[in-house]
């Protein structure tokens, strides 16, 4: 061949070689063009739906909250008959706005949960080091000692609000209750509600913003789950169960004549009951009493009042919470209460470096947060 | 001798010494049990007027309570041995026997859980519960497991038993109680708690359940010199000077190799190495804690 001839041919090839490549970078960018279309679609489509799914969940808890309020309507505001404690006056009226709460109000109900002892969602808009520290040295812990069977994260509705560490969303409520299904575990409670094949009913006193409740009854499904309380706090804890668990049959004081409202209570999932009508109801049976942490603010003959009645309904088991820096004197008001019908047996510290015990009252131990004990029933009270 | 009709499947024998203080949070707790298929017989080793009277309104109101005062004071080995004879004497068709101290605490569960583990293994001998140690002030699990379920032969059984046991703890699990009575039962010797287990051991698995089913009180500490003082009434024998493994080792071979008690599970020559194994475990343990 010709070198001009070669040349030439040279040229054309060097020349289609380009064509190809900038045919080639057309391909790719269109491409990665129609992939990042795609991902923006499908991340829309996910907001979208994340939203829809938001407005449902919202909807389905303003209407719980409709249908809570009219059974709550004719109740006595407070505890009725019952004096209430300073403190318990606040949260009352705390909580008051929720007799008249709006749709937007409720579709962040988990926001409104403070007052009755719920974590402060403020706290979690830009959590400090030392809460997050905290939360998850908490995690870390119990779920290294017990396994992650027991733990049950936040929902994510509703306003949740929490960090996310190893794959679980939670705040400081996620970890009490956490600490108080170990706390049950330890005390070999926890499993004669979890595996029995038996129908279980357990009664939580005060059942704050039905969190507890919540873990509880997704840790133990086959168990009716009886909360007693202020109206004002029905309408947290029932709304959030209601849309927590839609299938779940739910049952309030008043709703039949009161010799009636029990029959066929294997078959309801929670009961509402007014503390004020603690004295004239009759459960069918009581297999045990929770605690997490109201009985610490009411008087004594309410403190006492609350303990008869798990006794004579014949409660095997009285579980109390307490933190564990609350003062001494009202740790052992509280469990004292408890001890004149229920064998007082405080549940050992979980948790990292925990010393061995003394002759002495131990001071609170760092990385501990909660004390818990299980009364065992008594022969005679 | 009585045990007709109405045997219980279960016995506790509870040896008794004055501790009125606790008795009736003991007693509570075993009346509790939810498996209630159960008698209690307390023999009382010099107990005060309170821990009697304590006693007495509670068999006053339950049946299954048997009390009986012994009439010389046996000390505390005595006093064990006597709680398990006077058991299997009134209740002889009885399927499982456990001791029961007059300070500790049962669960409400312990029974249910433990009958479910030994109706459920024939093999098993000894079921027992993981548990707590009560302070004056505070609670402490106690960590540490011990299991030989599955576990088909015999020396390692008695290697894990002798090595790896907590025998203050298992001693006050449930056992089968005709395998109990095959092993013997609390000898007068030093450390007979695990010298009873050690024999226990090569007639069956010991089962542990992760349940913390037992709170036991703390005590004092350790030592063959307390014991000395307090398992025996007067003079301990000469022999608990002696190294306990060697005590221990000439039970299992007196029993097993000369008396021929371990048969069929174990014969007269298996006893004999048993025996000699026994010996090496209980130095190989002594010298593993001095070294810890």
């Amino acid at each position: 061949m010709e070198p001009r001839e070669q040349a030439r041919q040279e040229r054309q090839e060097r020349k289609a070689a380009l064509i190809a490549r900038r045919a080639e970078v057309a391909v790719e960018k269109a491409r990665e063009k129609a992939e990042r279309e795609a991902q923006e679609r499908a991340e829309a489509e996910r907001l979208e739906a994340e939203r829809r799914e938001t407005a449902r969940v919202a909807r389905v808890a303003f209407d719980a909250y409709e249908q809570v309020r009219s059974r709550l309507q004719w109740m006595p505001r407070g505890s009725g008959a019952v004096t209430l404690t300073a403190r318990e006056e606040e949260t009352a009226a705390a909580l008051a706005h929720l007799w008249t709460a709006s749709a937007d109000t409720i579709a962040q109900l988990r926001r409104w949960c403070e007052p009755v002892g719920g974590a402060r969602p403020v706290d979690y808009d830009a959590p400090s080091p030392e809460l997050t520290v905290r939360l998850k040295r908490d995690h870390r812990v119990l779920r290294r000692q017990v396994g992650t069977e027991l733990f049950v994260p936040e929902p994510q509705i509703l306003g949740a609000f929490g960090v996310w560490r190893d794959g679980d969303f939670y705040n400081e409520d996620t970890i009490r209750g956490f600490s108080a299904l170990v706390a049950l575990q330890d005390g070999a409670v926890l499993d004669t509600c979890r595996r029995a094949p038996a129908r279980r009913l357990v009664w939580e006193i005060g059942g704050g913003w039905g969190g507890f409740a919540h873990q509880f009854k997704t840790i133990c499904p086959n168990v009716t789950y009886v909360i007693t309380g202020m109206p004002e706090t029905f309408l947290l804890s029932a709304v959030y169960l209601m849309t927590l668990f839609p299938n779940a049959r739910f049952r309030f004081y008043g709703d039949a004549p009161a010799d009636e409202l029990w029959a066929g209570w294997e078959s309801t999932d929670f009961f509402f009951v007014p503390e004020g009508a603690l004295p004239g109801v009759r459960l069918p049976r009581l297999d045990l009493v929770l605690d997490l942490g109201a009985l610490r603010f009411m008087d004594a003959p309410r403190l006492a009042l609350h303990v008869r009645r798990a006794y004579e309904w014949g409660a095997p088991y009285f579980y109390s919470l307490v933190p564990a820096d609350a003062p001494a004197q009202m740790i052992e008001t509280l469990w004292g209460g408890i001890a004149r019908a229920f064998w007082p047996h405080p549940v050992p510290p979980r948790g990292e470096n925990i010393p061995p015990a003394g002759d002495q009252p131990s001071a609170p131990i760092p990385g501990v947060e909660y004390a818990h004990l299980i009364g065992w029933r008594r022969l005679r009270a | 001798m009585s045990g007709g009709p109405r045997a219980p499947r279960v016995v506790f024998g509870m040896p008794a010494y004055n501790r009125p203080d606790a008795m009736a949070r003991t007693l509570e707790s075993l009346l509790s049990q939810t498996f209630g298929d159960l008698a209690i017989v307390i023999v009382d080793d010099g107990s005060s007027p309170d821990a009697r009277a304590i006693v007495e309104s509670y068999a006053a109101s339950d049946a299954r309570i048997t009390y009986e005062p012994n009439r010389a004071r046996l000390g505390m080995v005595g006093n064990w041995r006597l709680a398990f004879e006077r058991s299997r004497a009134l209740y002889p068709r009885s399927e499982y026997f456990a001791w029961a101290s007059d300070h500790d605490v049962w669960h409400p569960r312990w029974l249910e859980t433990l009958v479910a583990v030994l109706d459920a293994a024939p093999r098993a001998v000894l079921a027992y519960p993981r548990c707590l140690r009560m302070y004056p002030h505070d609670r402490r699990l106690i960590h540490g497991s011990f299991d030989t379920a599955g576990v088909a032969a015999a020396g390692p059984r008695l290697k894990g038993t002798i090595v790896e046991l907590a025998a203050g703890n298992a001693i006050y699990g449930l056992f089968r109680a005709t395998a109990l009575a095959q092993a013997g039962v609390f000898r007068p010797v030093l450390l007979p708690d695990r010298q009873v287990l050690s024999e226990l051991s090569l007639l069956g698995e010991f089962r542990q359940v992760p349940d913390v089913l037992w709170y036991r009180e703390a005590s004092a500490a350790f030592s063959h010199r307390r014991q000395r003082q307090t398992f025996f009434q007067g003079r301990a024998p000469f022999h608990t000077w002696l190294p306990a493994g060697l005590q221990h080792a000439a039970l299992l071979l007196w029993d097993f190799a000369v008396r021929g008690r371990g048969r069929p599970v174990c014969g007269r020559l298996a006893g004999a190495w048993y025996a000699a194994a026994l010996m090496w475990y209980s130095s190989a343990r002594t010298r593993l804690r001095a070294a810890t």
